[in-house]
């Protein structure tokens, strides 16, 4: 080491000769790389399709390049279209995937909405995985096929129904939307879940605020009841199939839960997810919007049909709009309050006027409505807009009832 | 008399004006410099904000995530306790079973009124006080804290 | 024509492959850039095995992240809005930006590693004794510099793993006892983590920390020369017996002519020979590009084969399970997390003890041990000398807990902070879908 005999500079000349070479060598192989990226392959394939298929007019006015859909106004820039080449293409509708043609979605164009606002992935992205979403740390899988069967669904079309209604929010009955509208119509017509729950602005504060609740993040839900059950039957670890397991049975996820028992068949419950899962609250730029809907903004009251109805029928109908039925029923038993048969004859009409006006009062200030409040375990009734006329109604109702079982 | 043999000439005078102002000034401005980075206008929520309706609140527990705190409605009480963990600042999550809070960075546990159980926190979750403004909205003051025992009742 | 060329070429480049011993000499005099350089150097010093040649592999990784994080910097946009998506961008749309950033993010991690290491090695050859000591504190200023560079360029992709670094780390800051609110209160530039922290951070990395970092890399390699090269020379110094020479205030014995009487810098001009000891251009210079072929190298090898991680976008409302800062920090977070000391009703921060004390207990004994280290001095120069078993063994140990406790946080902690042996899986945590 100290000696100068030990000493040969030549060495030092071959590493640096060999390093320089091995530099040469990692920087050829990062050009190699760089120069044949995943989607050229998709390209070359694609350009020898339409050689072969079409015409080599097409295939040579090809060019290869990162293709894009960049949407300012929605914050978006979608580059599917490098691999899915045939989407704006009418005569490739028979072209293999992933070069055929897009379906016609009028009046919804690609061009103006991109692909990720229905489909969700990673749109930017230029890698197959990347760009369907199948990476960690990307919270927006892409909801197809593959997705579609981990939740067992045949249909690869079926979880894009949530992206659908994300806009679509305040429309009915649309085609291609057959579990979202089963939800909507479930929620509606048979159940009213404002009872409890704030929907849009109105509605109960027994429970959450389920206006955009599909922008909760996972963290906040709580799994500990379900993630042994979801995990044992190979179920998906995510907040679609905590809402299907909460629909199918509240008390089996939320111990504490007030929400009624409902049976629910597992389609219907799927779809009151989805329809969950589709409430985010998003920004639609006016562009997007069809002429007809912008003057709509909010959405209209819906047209109350003036009818000629008795008392009873209007009190029947106050009892099943207003959510008493979601509670109480009229000779069925105890659901979550008193079963109302005979009431008008257990109670003093004075009092009972007063409870169904404003109950909230009532359980603060009357002893009768208090003792009732701790017998139904503290749920307490929640105090609706109702006028003097539409109480009567209700207690004519009720009180048919009587004549009935007599 | 001064037997100094140096006069205040003007020259003298002006050379120490001159040198003072400098220093002075130079001095002035790297203070100055040093203030811009101290900000007094900041883009953030001010330490007293509305939460919105008391009917609006929901019954039982519910996390305001724009203002980092868990609302406690019980009928017409209400108490508000920070979401923020005293130990690194990440954000507890309440866990209904258990009735506690859980962070998630270290693992401490804070009990259902925020004091802490076990884990590296140092201190409980902060109340905060509440008021009704004259509009009827609820009013927070994060920059108070108040008993473990507080309520607001309307 | 072509000798005129030739000649110009020469005239450029002669100081890099000198022809004879005089222009070899004159290079380190007439060339700017390697005026820093002893005209010859110790064979023992130019050996691979004494030094490792771990400050040069430090310096070479500097500058692969300057010329990396110059080109990142066209891409990068600093708003809370944008670095996300921009960091995106260079991830798939950049040519050559996954590259750029994944060679950035690697050399920067092995730069914190590299520059431990070559502390290490300076310590067990008690390599800051005596006149040293002023280049030790340079060293411990760099290294507390390079930690900073590494953590404020983390948090810039402003994703949940930088956003909640960040919270942690300012949380550590703001325990400094009296100065810790002010001091986290102006790193964030207000109450919150928002667009005013990334900007300070932005700037810190960017422009602030590199420049010190410079400055006081002039300085230690200005202190080398002065000190009289790596501590090899002063075990040379001592074997080769010096005959005692005269001493003369006024003549001067280096070949710059700045130097007078026997300062160590005398010295080794008069023990450097043909004998043991080679020109340093081309042969210093020669190692130097072999070294920088290898980092560059290595670097680009490994973000060939991995790219840089990025995980969600940064959500205030969202703590990740679990929150990890990082690795070269974790040890600080092990130790935070263990130390919270409950007497009675008292309760001592863990980021006090854990964050602010533990660290600055190390840091006074790196300060102090210059003066408080006793081993004689046949032990300079030498690799693991026998007098100085005991304090190089203490030092080993702080090292091996250091190092046991970041594998700890790295693979042995899960979500809320439970202790998951290797064989234990983790819970899997839900998602949206």
């Amino acid at each position: 080491m100290n000696n100068k005999k030990n000493f040969n500079p030549d060495k030092d000349f071959y590493w640096l000769a060999f390093f320089s070479f091995l530099l040469f060598v990692v920087v050829i192989i990062a050009f190699y790389r760089e120069a044949n990226p995943e989607w050229k392959k998709y390209q070359r394939e694609f350009k020898n399709y339409l050689e072969e298929n079409i015409s080599p007019e097409s295939a040579s006015a090809f060019e290869f390049s990162v293709k894009q859909l960049w949407l300012p106004e929605l914050n978006k820039v979608d580059r599917c279209i490098s691999c899915h080449l045939g989407y704006d293409q009418p005569n490739l509708t028979e072209a293999p995937e992933p070069y055929a043609a897009h379906p016609d979605i009028l009046p919804h164009s690609v061009l103006k909405m991109g692909c990720t606002i229905c489909h969700g992935g990673q749109g930017f992205a230029l890698k197959k995985k990347d760009a369907h979403g199948e990476v960690e740390h990307w919270e927006e899988p892409m909801l197809g096929a593959k997705l579609a069967k981990k939740y067992g669904f045949e249909s690869e079309k079926i979880l894009m129904q949530m992206n659908c209604n994300t806009c679509h929010r305040r429309d009915e009955d649309l085609t291609g939307m057959e579990m979202i509208n089963l939800g909507k119509n479930l929620l509606t017509q048979k159940k009213k879940c404002q009872t409890c729950h704030i929907i849009d602005g109105k509605g109960g504060k027994l429970a959450a605020d389920l206006t955009f609740i599909g922008d909760k993040p996972a963290e906040r839900f709580d799994f500990s009841q379900i993630k042994d059950k979801l995990i044992e039957s190979e179920r998906p670890l995510s907040v679609l199939s905590w809402h299907f397991e909460h629909f199918m049975n509240p008390k089996a996820v939320v111990p504490d839960s007030k929400m009624p028992y409902v049976k629910y068949t597992e389609e219907e419950a799927w779809a009151l997810a989805m329809l969950m899962m589709s409430w985010r609250s998003v920004s639609l730029p006016v562009m997007l919007i069809p002429e007809e809907k912008r003057e709509e903004v909010p959405p209209p009251e819906k047209k109350l049909e003036k009818r000629k109805l008795s008392i009873v029928e209007w009190g029947k109908e106050l009892f099943e709009s207003k959510g008493c039925s979601e509670c109480h029923t009229i000779g069925g038993g105890v659901e979550v309050g008193p079963d109302l048969i005979g009431i008008t004859k257990l109670r003093d009409i004075q009092w009972l006027r007063k409870m169904i006006l404003d109950p909230e009062k009532m359980e603060q200030t009357d002893p009768l409505a208090k003792k009732l409040y701790q017998e139904y375990e503290e749920t307490g009734m929640p105090t609706e807009e109702l006028t003097l006329q539409e109480v009567e109604a209700i207690i004519k109702y009720i009180e048919s009832f009587n004549k009935e079982s007599n | 008399m001064k037997e100094n043999e140096r006069k205040i000439t003007r020259r003298f005078f002006f050379g120490v004006l001159g040198k003072t102002s400098i220093i002075v000034a130079l001095l002035a401005e790297a203070i100055g410099a040093i203030k811009a980075f101290i900000p007094k206008v900041l883009y953030e929520p001010p330490s007293k904000f509305k939460i919105g309706k008391p009917e609006d609140i929901p019954e039982g527990i519910t996390f305001l995530p724009q203002h980092r705190l868990y609302i406690f409605r019980n009928n017409d009480d209400f108490h508000a306790i920070s979401a923020v963990c005293t130990h690194l600042k990440c954000i507890v999550d309440w866990k209904p079973d258990q009735r506690e809070f859980y962070c998630p960075c270290h693992g401490s546990i804070f009990s259902q009124a925020g004091i802490n159980l076990t884990g590296p926190a140092p201190k409980p979750l902060p109340w905060y006080p509440l008021s009704l403004a004259p509009d009827g909205n609820l009013v927070i003051d994060s920059s108070k804290q108040v008993k473990p025992d507080y309520k607001y009742s309307l | 024509m072509k000798e005129k060329l030739t000649n110009i070429w020469r005239k450029l480049t002669w100081s890099w492959s000198p022809r004879s011993e005089r222009e070899a000499s004159e290079s380190v005099i007439k060339n700017f850039w390697l005026h820093w350089f002893p005209s010859r150097i110790s064979l023992r010093s130019l050996g691979w095995s004494y030094s490792l040649w771990l400050g040069t592999i430090a310096a070479c990784l500097f500058i692969i992240l300057a010329i990396t994080g110059l080109l990142l910097l066209y891409f990068y946009i600093p708003s809370v809005r944008s670095a996300y998506w921009s960091i995106k961008d260079l991830e798939n749309v950049v040519v050559f930006g996954s590259l750029l950033r994944a060679q950035h993010r690697w050399a920067a991690e092995l730069m914190v590693a590299v520059v431990f290491i070559h502390l290490m090695r300076v310590f067990f050859t008690a390599s800051y004794r005596d006149q040293r000591v002023w280049n030790w504190y340079i060293g411990i200023g760099l290294l507390v510099i390079t930690l900073f560079l590494s953590f404020t360029g983390y948090i810039l992709p402003w994703d949940q793993l930088a956003y909640w670094a960040l919270t942690i780390g300012m949380s550590i800051a703001s325990e400094i006892p009296f100065l810790g609110k002010s001091i986290s209160f102006l790193l964030a530039g207000g109450n919150v983590l928002g667009q005013n922290s990334l900007l300070r951070f932005f700037v810190l990395h960017n422009f602030f920390l590199p420049a010190m970092l410079l400055f006081l890399f002039a300085l230690h390699m200005w202190r080398i020369r002065k000190d009289g090269g790596l501590t090899s020379m002063d075990r040379l110094i001592r074997e080769t017996q010096l005959k005692e020479t005269p001493v003369s205030p006024t003549k001067s014995y280096s070949l710059l002519g700045v130097t007078e009487g026997t300062t160590i810098q005398v010295t080794t001009t008069q023990v450097l020979d043909e004998r043991n000891s080679v020109r340093s251009s081309p042969h210093l210079l020669r190692r130097i590009a072999v070294v920088f072929l290898i980092t560059t190298i290595f670097t680009l090898g490994l973000a060939l084969l991995s790219p840089a991680p990025l995980e969600e976008p940064a959500n205030p409302s969202v703590t990740p399970i679990p929150a990890k800062a990082p690795w070269y920090f974790l040890w600080l977070q092990e130790l935070i997390a263990i130390t919270t000391i409950k007497i009675g009703k008292i309760t001592i921060s863990g980021g006090l003890i854990g964050g602010i004390l533990v660290p600055g207990f190390l840091f006074l004994l790196a300060i102090l041990w210059p003066f408080l280290d006793r081993s004689p001095k046949e032990a300079i120069g030498v690799w693991f000398h026998k007098k100085r078993r005991i304090q190089n063994s203490v030092f080993i140990l702080i090292c091996v807990v250091i190092i046991v406790l970041i594998i700890i946080g790295l693979y042995l902690r899960g979500p809320y902070w439970k202790f998951f042996w290797p064989w234990q899986p983790w819970p899997e945590i839900p998602a949206q879908f």
